[in-house]
């Protein structure tokens, strides 16, 4: 019969082992996929709302950054790359992934509701940033 | 060809502005002026389309949209959230899971759109608003 060979050498706690180390790899680039699509997602004006994203695994005070006094027409892609280097730091602190009950993304700005819903914007509409991160990863 | 984007805002924007459904009748539509009366509810939609991604493989492969029909529902503030709750359930039950939209453009093409949730977030105070957001996630294959 011709088929897959599967290598059977490893002890089973070797190979479980391997497999949690497996699981952790993918749920920590699921991680950073979400991660990257909020930044993404998220406008850029003063850069406070896309850098105050954060992963939090338990109580911990969450980043939060006003745009108050804050220079206005930063680049999306700096603000970008220093949102999204936060989350990456943030997902490498978790020390063991897979035996984590929740992993909960926030956005602890002052104007994160403003953002979603465009609440107290007069021309702007919101922009729905955790609603379509809800609907493309579930 | 009409675009499927422009089908499926219209099967949305249809199906909830249909008459006997005891919405509010004010409805914000995207990008027209619009000036809500104070005292008076009103409803807010807004078409989010999230992705546009292969069913299947191979060329030419059938294609899967999805995205969210954000609706709002604002009501006068100060008066408790009954009336907020009564509309958002009416939303929802509109829109209620599993439920497929037809509809048929001037190209006299039908589109089939599936719906994939229809959930309330909390209320909150937009003054002189109380408003509830309502996702209702939406798919279909093309």
């Amino acid at each position: 019969m011709i088929g897959p060979v599967v290598k059977m050498t490893k002890s089973p706690r070797a190979r479980l082992e391997s497999i949690n180390k497996l699981m952790e790899e993918k749920l920590k680039l699921r991680l950073l996929e979400i991660a990257k699509t909020a930044v993404n997602l998220s406008p850029v004006d003063t850069g406070a709302y896309i850098t105050s994203f954060s992963y939090a695994v338990g109580p911990g005070r969450p980043r939060g950054k006003s745009s108050k006094n804050k220079a206005t027409g930063q680049s999306k892609q700096q603000m970008e790359e220093e949102g999204f280097d936060g989350l990456k730091s943030d997902v490498n602190r978790i020390t063991d992934l897979t035996n984590t009950a929740a992993i909960s993304l926030r956005n602890n700005s002052p104007h994160a509701l403003d953002v979603e819903y465009g609440e107290n914007w007069f021309k702007t509409d919101g922009y729905f940033v955790f609603t379509k991160l809800r609907n493309i990863y579930g | 060809m009409a675009s499927i984007h422009s089908d499926i805002r219209a099967a949305l924007e249809t199906h909830i502005s249909a008459a006997g459904l005891n919405l509010p009748t004010s409805i914000a539509y995207e990008n027209v002026v619009f000036t809500p009366t104070t005292g008076t509810s009103f409803m807010k939609v807004e078409y989010l389309p999230t992705l546009n991604r292969p069913a299947v493989r191979g060329i030419n492969p059938q294609l899967r949209y999805q995205g969210v029909f954000s609706v709002m529902v604002f009501t006068p503030e100060g008066n408790g959230p009954a009336t907020a709750d009564d509309y958002v359930n009416k939303v929802i039950n509109r829109f209620a899971v599993t439920t497929d939209i037809s509809f048929t453009n001037a190209q006299n093409e039908t589109i089939k759109l599936s719906i994939d949730y229809a959930e309330r977030q909390q209320g909150l105070i937009d003054s002189p608003w109380y408003y509830v957001p309502i996702n209702i996630g939406w798919y279909i294959y093309k």
